[in-house]
């Protein structure tokens, strides 16, 4: 397979602005469904941008500890974050205050995220538990136990959540959550990141050791191990189409892969200055965002990659 | 009151000055670049604030009621943490010296101390085998991390804030995630490990083992970048520069080796001589000055400037 690396100017990245004051490392990024505002983490504080012009919309304050974990309700009304204070903390979008304090866990938050009806907010964390709240007044719903802490959640688009684990596993849950619904085992290490494709038939796992698993939901859940990171894979997300699947790492790079009928065709590496610690696709597919352990946001056109790749490969 | 002996040059040409005034061992030095203070903890139970900018004058912080292993500033340097044989980490507020919390609930010596980049967790080392994670601002417990078959000897948060290492006479240095963990171990050999650092720049682990080694680490993904081989007793110190260029390693052979980052690795860059064992490093001023704790009890300061000059290509080693 033939490596091609491009540097972040050359494909058209362009970093939104550095903020001012403490900063940390961007553990997590979630674009907002109407595309227009992306949240970051940044120390305690979540930065909410507008992507048009980098202007930061709001600054939402109150974790009394470093921010793991963000997501946006698909209305785009609420915004949830996990901490390392162990609370989740809902936020009112239009004007970033808050809303409600979620309280029970007895650990880090490392992954939020909201069903797809709206109704129930998953939180994961290294208490080993997983959590389900009522996405609107935060009451506590149900609680799901893995062997090891919880370092990602997803729903996926049929209402299935799925949770990655230090227990090399990966759990899918439905209907009444008592029980697992399916143990995705075999995973050679902790399993930190997690993600599905839009229809909700593949799901993509980065593990520690720098592989990605995906895994078909139903049915034999073999399909495919990616390899190329040297570092942990700290997020993977597919683009709203399915047609582009992304993950980033410690090895400080990216990698983009184009997704047809469930094939994996490599694309290219994208590297980076600093180690990959969160991706996101903006909800049109026109955008790609990598968070940086330095504070940095890298924001990519995709056309501009995909134009890069056909100037380079003669395609 | 602490005595400051000026060099002669009989010692070597490197020396500043040598800091007096513990009556035992020093086991630790740590510098606050805000402060402008040098902290060491000794075997006489106290810990020694030194003013530098400030004729090297010293107050003295009694409290301990055994030999203080390890100190540590914040990262504001308002807050000095020192961990002790009494089992207690006590942290002091560095203004006045008072005595802010007293840490209580290691079964065993605490042998280092560590504040998280964020200033809000310390994390302390023990001979009873486990970390502990405290808050800052209350003196808190907050965790207990057990797995450690050893003495733990050394605690280092990554600059990230985003992975605790833990390193201990059972051979293993542990890399924290929150609660879980993966280990760092060389691939043959088990050695004990008495201290680790973390590159300010990037995410390379310093570990100093028994056998005089020095191994350097890349975590992210477990792999041994290289050995630094030069000592010939146990290396009880490791530190980076600021600028993560220069890595310095205090022996029990009396010296302090400076080791200086050459592509992905590091070479040998000078070699510091001292009285007696070295067991403590802390750069000071950007990286310009280096400050070692001895077994004799002093603290001798070097200007390291002086020694690249002087002493550069000397017994070049460079070593994958």
């Amino acid at each position: 397979m033939m490596k091609i690396v491009v540097d972040m100017e050359g494909v058209g990245g362009i970093p939104l602005c550095v903020p001012e004051g403490p900063t940390g490392p961007v553990l997590s990024m979630a674009f907002s469904p109407n595309g227009q505002t992306l949240a970051a983490t940044s120390a305690e504080t979540v930065l909410v941008w507008q992507i048009e012009d980098g202007t930061i919309l709001h600054v939402l304050r109150g974790h009394k500890n470093w921010v793991l974990s963000v997501a946006f309700s698909p209305d785009g009304q609420t915004f949830a974050s996990g901490s390392a204070d162990h609370t989740v903390r809902l936020w009112q979008v239009a004007d970033g205050a808050p809303s409600h304090i979620l309280e029970g866990h007895a650990g880090g938050v490392y992954g939020v995220a909201f069903s797809p009806n709206e109704q129930v907010l998953a939180s994961g964390s290294s208490d080993h538990t997983v959590r389900l709240w009522h996405a609107t007044d935060g009451t506590p719903l149900h609680i799901m136990r893995h062997r090891g802490p919880v370092w990602g959640v997803a729903f996926s688009s049929d209402g299935i959540l799925a949770s990655g684990s230090g227990d090399h596993t990966v759990r899918l849950w439905q209907g009444a959550y008592d029980t697992p619904w399916r143990i995705l085992r075999g995973h050679k290490g902790p399993v930190n990141c997690v993600s599905f494709s839009p229809d909700g038939q593949i799901l993509a796992a980065g593990l520690w050791n720098g592989t990605v698993w995906l895994r078909k939901v139903v049915g034999d859940p073999r399909l495919r191990i990616i390899e190329g990171h040297s570092g942990p894979v700290w997020g993977v997300a597919f683009s709203p189409k399915g047609g582009f699947l992304v993950s980033g790492a410690g090895d400080k790079t990216a990698r983009l892969w184009q997704v047809t009928e469930g094939q994996f065709h490599f694309l290219c590496v994208l590297e980076a200055q600093h180690s990959v610690n969160s991706v996101a696709f903006s909800p049109d597919g026109h955008l790609l965002a990598l968070g940086l352990n330095d504070g940095t946001i890298w924001l990519y056109q995709v056309s501009a990659i995909l134009a890069s790749l056909g100037h380079e490969t003669g395609v | 009151m602490g005595k400051v002996v000026l060099s002669t040059g009989d010692v070597d040409d490197a020396l500043l000055c040598v800091l007096e005034g513990h009556t035992g061992q020093v086991w630790s030095v740590a510098f606050s670049p805000s402060q402008r203070v040098l902290a060491s903890g000794a075997n006489d139970g106290t810990v020694r604030l030194w003013s530098i900018a400030n004729e090297m004058t010293s107050r003295v912080l009694k409290g301990h009621t055994g030999p203080v292993h390890s100190v540590a500033f914040s990262p504001n340097g308002q807050i000095l943490a020192s961990g002790s044989d009494d089992c207690t980490v006590r942290l002091w507020k560095v203004e006045d010296g008072s005595l802010l919390h007293t840490l209580e609930g290691h079964k065993g010596s605490v042998t280092s101390v560590a504040f998280s980049p964020n200033g809000q967790t310390l994390a302390s080392g023990s001979s009873d085998f486990t970390v502990r994670l405290w808050r800052v601002e209350d003196g808190t417990h907050l965790r207990t991390l057990e797995g450690h078959t050893d003495q733990v000897r050394s605690v280092a948060f990554s600059p990230d804030g985003r992975f605790l290492a833990s390193g201990s006479w059972d051979g293993v240095v542990r890399l924290w995630r929150d609660t879980e963990v993966v280990f760092l171990r060389p691939p043959k050999t088990v050695n004990w490990v008495w201290s680790m650092a973390f590159s300010p720049k990037e995410e390379i682990l310093a570990s100093g083992l028994d056998d005089g080694t020095v191994l350097l680490w890349q975590i992210t993904n477990n792999a041994l970048l290289c050995t630094l081989k030069g000592h010939t007793h146990l290396v009880g110190s490791v530190a980076f520069s600021p600028d993560g260029n220069t890595l310095a390693s205090g022996s029990w052979d009396r010296t302090v080796r400076l080791w200086q980052k050459t592509g992905k690795t590091f070479c040998s860059l000078c070699v510091l001589k001292a009285r007696s064992a070295v067991t403590s490093v802390a750069f000071l001023h950007e990286g310009h000055q280096l400050a070692a704790g001895l077994k004799d009890g002093t603290v001798w300061l070097y200007q390291i400037s002086a020694c690249t000059l002087q002493d550069q290509g000397k017994g070049k080693v460079c070593s994958t």
